[in-house]
């Protein structure tokens, strides 16, 4: 059991960091290839997928329910709560969206990447938004 | 993996709809039937009887309520409607809403108390349809994890096809999985809006449990208070420790309430709020029938001068944008006629992810020589959660028939049975051939469906003779609702015979 977890977590990073370039692969892979019999290269990439898609996508939508509070408290002069609220429902779409671009991309690593960057993307504009106007009460 | 977008939709699709796929069939099934929840307990509790409302029941009922609770602190009178036939008055000592209440059941003509049987009544699909009775454990998150996979099914879906409108139009009978194929096609265009909408909004529903975090952040007390801040209530009450007598002759009250609310038998429940209190009021609410919004519609009144005090003030666009949805989900105000369009689409819905599971079964057992331990799985879980919801269903109104009245504990006694039976057929299918187990499931839930009203008129023949003297057409559409039920699985029953028969 465990050495099937320990497989599957490391086949999870490595596909998804050498799912883009299978023209010129690295001696590197091509032992780790024979090493952990990696000959179904196909179900890591979509286990890395789906995980980015189901985990990375919630933390996504979590991070837009944030961001999305000062802008609607700014550019539609909403009242916290209300932003607060509106902004955790319309989080579900970037939820739903998210999962539908992590299958979309051309490689895993590509999904993790948009993933990831859209969070930080969502992050840093709460951060910077959120002091230039206190949020109404 | 190619980047093809439509081949990747189509594995999305694929195994987004098979992972929760007997989930989301069991929510949809009992989601559908509490479209009809209030018609289903009136067949549930036959002891309420086929009446109609008398025509004094609100001042008649506030006699009642001041002899038995003269110092209860509420009042509350829920009364008859179209789709329901029980009037309940209920008193409390506190006006908290966690506060012990007594509630008397009514009989509507003669306000003699009746005690209908202990039952969840049609309430139980309801609950059962978002916490799959695992209240404790998490039930709600795994609904809405089923309804987000759900929903990227309903996406992905619609990029399987290659010519969206040939595809619609395309039927071939002559191979029966192209057949099924087809039609899960033209069941799924057909559903694609309401789908959506029913999923969307569930997750809406309990959008401060699944998405909480934003919430907990910005609030003092988290998620708990969230009401607090976006919602619109009436003002609270302040009592006055002194007394005064309310009105309770409704006669008066109820032409002012009808200048705000005109359309007939427009109040669902009356409740006083410290009745024998100078500083008390009757709060009544209107019946959800006129507004898309699940947000209840209040006036408050003046108990001793019969005017109207306050009017609930309407929701800000936040909270009106889930109010909306929450009431686009429960369908509390449609008409007879839109109800059975959305209960009619429910039961596409359900063909859809049925024959999604069926199809994902049979292509692959098509193609493949040596079967997988998969397939196995996926075959029994089939057969078990489709035929076995089905005649659980069947087991719960028997259940509501058979069980004595006087047995203690007697509605989670129901539920009990609802859960056994469907565990006997998920044993029983795993015992009985694939083919077999089908047929044989098949006749005993026709059997079953049936034999339902006949037992119904063994029992008391009164109650459905009642209901065809006074024209209560609800008592006698559920029942027909059963047969129809049963023909239907038996007539699927005879085209599996022919067809296994036909195949040796």
């Amino acid at each position: 059991m465990q050495s099937v977890i320990i497989r599957v977590s490391v086949g999870v990073c490595f596909s998804s960091a050498n799912s883009g370039s299978h023209t010129q692969t690295s001696w590197v892979y091509k032992e780790f290839y024979i090493f952990m019999n990696l000959h179904n290269h196909y179900i890591f990439s979509m286990t890395s997928r789906v995980i980015a898609a189901v985990i990375g996508g919630y933390g996504c939508a979590v991070a837009s329910s944030f961001a999305l509070v000062p802008w609607l408290n700014i550019a539609f002069d909403m009242q916290k709560p209300d932003a607060v609220y509106l902004a955790t429902m319309l989080s579900y779409l970037f939820y739903l969206g998210a999962i539908i671009w992590c299958f979309c991309q051309k490689t895993a690593l590509l999904a993790w990447r948009d993933i990831i960057m859209s969070s930080l993307f969502f992050s840093l504009f709460y951060l910077l938004a959120t002091p230039t106007k206190e949020l109404v009460a | 993996m190619k980047p093809d977008f439509r081949k990747t939709m189509i594995w999305l699709h694929t195994y987004s709809g098979l992972v929760f796929g007997w989930v989301i069939f069991t929510i949809w099934v009992t989601g559908t039937l509490s479209y009809y929840n209030d018609e289903i307990s009136q067949w549930m509790r036959p002891e309420l009887g086929s009446q109609p409302p008398a025509q004094q029941v609100v001042n008649r009922s506030l006699q009642e309520l001041s002899l038995r609770a003269s110092d209860a602190k509420q009042w509350r009178i829920s009364l008859p409607s179209d789709r329901s036939n029980r009037l309940r008055i209920t008193w409390s000592d506190s006006l908290e809403r966690r506060a012990k209440r007594h509630s008397v059941t009514l009989n509507s003509q003669t306000l003699a108390p009746i005690e209908p049987r202990e039952t969840q009544g049609g309430n139980f699909f309801r609950a059962f349809h978002y916490t799959l009775e695992l209240r404790n454990y998490g039930g709600r998150y795994f609904a809405g994890a089923a309804a987000m996979f759900m929903l990227v099914a309903i996406f992905s879906g619609i990029f399987t096809h290659r010519r969206f409108f040939r595809d619609f139009f395309t039927l071939r009978f002559k191979k029966t999985l192209k057949a099924v194929t087809d039609l899960h096609a033209i069941a799924g265009v057909i559903t694609i809006p309401f789908c959506f909408i029913l999923s969307f909004s569930a997750l809406l529903i309990y959008i401060s449990s699944y998405m909480p975090w934003s919430m907990e952040y910005h609030f003092d007390n988290g998620r708990r208070d969230i009401d607090k801040h976006i919602s619109t209530r009436l003002s609270p009450v302040k009592p006055a420790n002194e007394l005064a007598i309310p009105i309770t002759n409704f006669d008066h009250i109820e032409k002012t309430i009808q200048t705000v609310w005109p359309e007939k038998g427009a109040i669902s429940r009356i409740s006083y709020q410290y009745p024998y209190d100078a500083n008390g009021r009757i709060v009544v609410t209107r019946q959800p029938l006129l507004s898309l919004s699940n947000k209840s519609e209040q006036l408050a009144i003046n108990p001793h001068t019969g005017q109207i005090i306050e009017e609930i003030k309407p929701e800000r666009v936040a909270r009106m944008v889930r109010r909306v949805f929450y009431g686009l989900h429960e369908a509390r105000f449609a008409s007879p006629i839109l109800r059975s369009l959305l209960f009619f689409m429910g039961l596409a819905s359900t063909f859809l992810i049925a024959s999604g599971l069926i199809i994902w079964l049979n292509k692959r057992l098509e193609k493949v020589k040596k079967r997988h331990l998969g397939h196995t799985i996926v075959e029994r879980l089939n057969i078990s959660t489709i035929m076995g919801l089905i005649i659980a269903i069947a087991g719960y109104f028997y259940a509501n028939r058979l069980i004595p009245i006087t047995t203690t504990d007697r509605s989670e006694l129901e539920i009990n049975v609802f859960l056994i039976t469907w565990l006997c057929v998920a044993i029983y299918t795993l015992v009985r051939s694939v083919k077999r187990a089908w047929q044989e499931l098949l006749l005993i839930a026709g059997a079953g469906y049936l034999l339902l009203p006949v037992l119904d008129f063994i029992i008391n023949k009164q109650w459905l003779l009642q209901a065809w003297s006074n024209r209560n057409l609800i008592y006698i559409s559920v029942e027909s609702a059963m047969l129809i039920t049963g023909m239907i699985c038996l007539v699927f029953y005879g085209w599996l015979k022919r067809r296994n028969n036909h195949v040796k």
